[in-house]
């Protein structure tokens, strides 16, 4: 009995000293399901290698803790519970406010936060909780990005395509392009539905083409491969109008159907969450993960490193591994460096990253960066 | 009047397809009375086929479609001698369960061992281009898997008619213990059965992989389940039944696409089940109700 109680006073004396030695990021994400092409543990884990390889933060090295969410929320609330209890510094969960919100909660009796960083849904900013960040900009900004390019290229006459499956991604991002394209002195000639999984566009199609006016641009916050689906029939059915949208055009598959044609990509525009043309940041990393034998498919995948380098960071800054002074440190920085963009600050945000929001485009069927700025027109008007 | 006409083309296209899918269903279903929820999988092994063709530069769109439509026949009778065969005669839940099984195992081995991402595949896009035709525009692909459907229809029909394997197939959907009894194999007439359904589905899979232009893991799941509700409209198990119900479900599509307010746009799904669960009120078996469930066999 003694030696028992030895033994676990020993256990409990190593414990926190094993703790202070790793900083843990607990990140319970959908590794397949539908969800599985956000993997932000890819880039979370590459990102922590790296810097594991340079000695750590302070000699501490970093553990992301990996563990299929699915498309669950049930589930990912108890790998947050499990991380929890692990002693994680930061949380990581499916990106979308209807999981989001109860992690938090959960992991607010901790002290411990949750870290998004592909998250760009106005829910999470309503104030129902308040131990997380979004490491980008909310959708309102990417929509602006995009609608101040669209008027600086004479674009006035609009459509917008909505859809309430995404919720406000796909159903309010489009309203909000519209907003700016408006006080911009253009014009929505019509708003119409469609539902995710389309692969075939002709019924909306026609509408357009019934319509009987000159479309100039076409804003859909959707998904691949709907999109692509979308600008070849558009091409086909004689419509030349701008296709422009959100990070949802971020994919590579987007790219491959200029292969044939790359004038097929010339007026396709899209707000993102971060540059990931041939020269940024982002694709560097990805060929240097790859090196590592690391792979990390696309921008999504990439965004992952933003929580470790933020987290790393703050560790860094406050010489504690607390998770309440991680997040101080955090939402208080004038600016946090990271991967996707030079920095990132949430001292006037509180919750979300202020960021700039690149606008990317195609010449001969390459990405190019256009502009990269944090518009000043955003509409203030969330609800 | 333009603007109807293109429409109807359009719900022509939509049916097309769901007819086609939902072929590929009934047959299965009316033989061993297993609604094979895996079938989308088998029109991804199809599109994840044409994936392995262009990364061994075999653009040859003749070897890309034949390559896709036989690795679909070849899932899908693997399927039955691996997985369905064993529970042939357990309780028909338990043969739902095993498809749902096999759907969740496929999609994730794609996955896991390709990409959670779609994969761009380019070399079918040239079969869709515009055609003008009396003030239309219509899209040379919807001409095709119109025109593909209703041959595919004939060459069923034919095959069922004037086929020993094909009388087998229709005697086994009525009366599959009398079909035993004249010495025909019970294997060989399941496994004709899954083979027809994968050819089926591999020619879905050329036409929607030509629209998409990309597979990802979850490429047939929602097809095939509208195609599910394709098969309950038109009277499961029935194969005109499956085609009717296919084009109906194109149409009522179409139609509420087309003419619900922006107001009521997120309501198009939930329209479109209430115009069904409607058309189920009237005739709660479907449309053309199979032989079986009247009596015949019992």
């Amino acid at each position: 009995m003694k030696k028992t109680l030895i033994a676990l006073t020993c256990l409990a004396m190593a414990g926190p000293a094993m703790a202070d030695d790793t900083i843990k990021i607990g990140l319970g994400v959908p590794m397949t399901g539908d969800y599985a092409p956000y993997a932000e543990w890819q880039g979370a884990r590459c990102m922590a290698k790296m810097i594991n390889d340079k000695g750590g933060v302070d000699g501490k090295m970093i553990e992301v803790l990996t563990q299929d969410s699915g498309a669950d929320t049930q589930t990912a609330i108890s790998l947050a519970q499990k991380f929890l209890d692990e002693g994680v510094v930061m949380l990581g969960t499916i990106p979308f406010s209807d999981t989001m919100i109860p992690v938090a909660q959960v992991a607010n009796s901790y002290g411990v936060s949750i870290f998004q960083p592909q998250s760009t849904q106005v829910e999470m900013h309503a104030g129902i909780v308040d131990n997380f960040f979004t490491g980008v900009s909310p959708d309102p900004f990417t929509a602006t990005a995009a609608a101040n390019h669209a008027l600086s290229l004479g674009v006035k006459n609009v459509v917008l395509m909505t859809s309430d499956e995404g919720g406000s991604w796909s159903a309010r991002t489009p309203l909000w392009f519209g907003e700016v394209i408006e006080a911009g002195g253009g014009k929505i000639l019509s708003k119409m539905n469609f539902s995710f999984g389309t692969s075939d566009w002709s019924p909306q199609i026609a509408e357009m083409k019934a319509l009987g006016e000159q479309i100039d641009g076409i804003y859909i916050s959707s998904i691949m491969p709907d999109i692509a689906v979308l600008v070849r029939q558009l091409k086909s059915a004689g419509i030349d109008a701008y296709v422009i949208g959100s990070d949802g055009f971020d994919d590579p598959s987007l790219d491959a159907i200029g292969s044939e044609d790359a004038s097929i990509l010339d007026k396709v525009f899209f707000g993102t969450l971060a540059p990931s043309h041939a020269e940024s940041a982002v694709v560097k990393f990805m060929a240097d993960c790859k090196a590592m034998g690391i792979d990390v498919p696309g921008l999504f995948p990439a965004t992952g490193a933003d929580t470790v380098m933020a987290v790393a960071w703050a560790v860094e800054q406050s010489g504690s591994t607390d998770p309440s002074t991680i997040a101080d440190t955090i939402r208080n920085a004038d600016s946090i460096p990271v991967l996707t963009v030079d920095s990132i600050s949430f001292k006037e945000t509180r919750t979300f990253a202020q960021r700039t929001i690149p606008v990317i485009g195609y010449k001969n069927g390459k990405r190019v960066l256009i502009s990269n700025e944090i518009p000043k027109n955003t509409p203030t008007d969330w609800n | 009047m333009e603007f109807v006409a293109q429409q109807i083309m359009n719900a022509l296209s939509f049916g097309a397809e769901y007819a086609l899918l939902a072929l590929g269903l009934a047959i299965v279903f009316s033989i061993m009375g297993l609604v094979n929820f895996a079938h989308g999988e088998i029109i991804a092994v199809g599109g994840y086929t044409m994936v392995a063709m262009a990364a061994l530069s075999l653009n040859n769109p003749l070897i890309v479609v034949g390559a896709a439509i036989l690795a679909a026949a070849i899932g899908a009778v693997t399927l039955e001698r691996v997985a369905f065969r064993p529970v042939r005669y357990a309780d028909p839940t338990t043969g739902l369960l095993t498809a749902f099984g096999v759907s969740i195992v496929l999609q994730n081995l794609f996955l896991l061992l390709v990409s959670p991402r779609p994969i761009a595949v380019t070399s079918l896009y040239f079969l869709e281009w515009p055609i003008p035709f009396v003030g239309l525009r219509i899209s040379s692909l919807q001409l095709f898997e119109t025109i593909t459907t209703i041959i595919v229809i004939v060459v069923m029909m034919l095959f069922l008619k004037r086929t020993v394997l094909g009388l087998a197939m229709r005697a086994a959907a009525l009366d599959f213990e009398m079909v035993r009894l004249t010495g025909i194999k019970a294997n060989r007439v399941f496994a004709a059965a899954f083979l027809i359904s994968g050819l089926l589905a591999g020619i879905a899979c050329v036409f929607i992989m030509a629209r998409r232009g990309s597979v990802d893991p979850h490429l047939g799941f929602d097809p095939v389940l509208m195609a599910f509700v394709a098969c309950v409209v038109g009277g499961f198990g029935s194969l005109p039944g499956a085609v009717i119900g296919g084009f109906l479900l194109g149409a009522i599509e179409v139609a509420m696409l087309v003419l619900l307010p922006q107001s009521l746009g997120g309501m198009t799904e939930a329209f479109v089940f209430g115009s069904i669960a409607l058309l189920l009120i009237w005739r709660p078996d479907g449309i053309l109700t199979p032989p079986r469930e009247k009596g015949d066999k019992q």
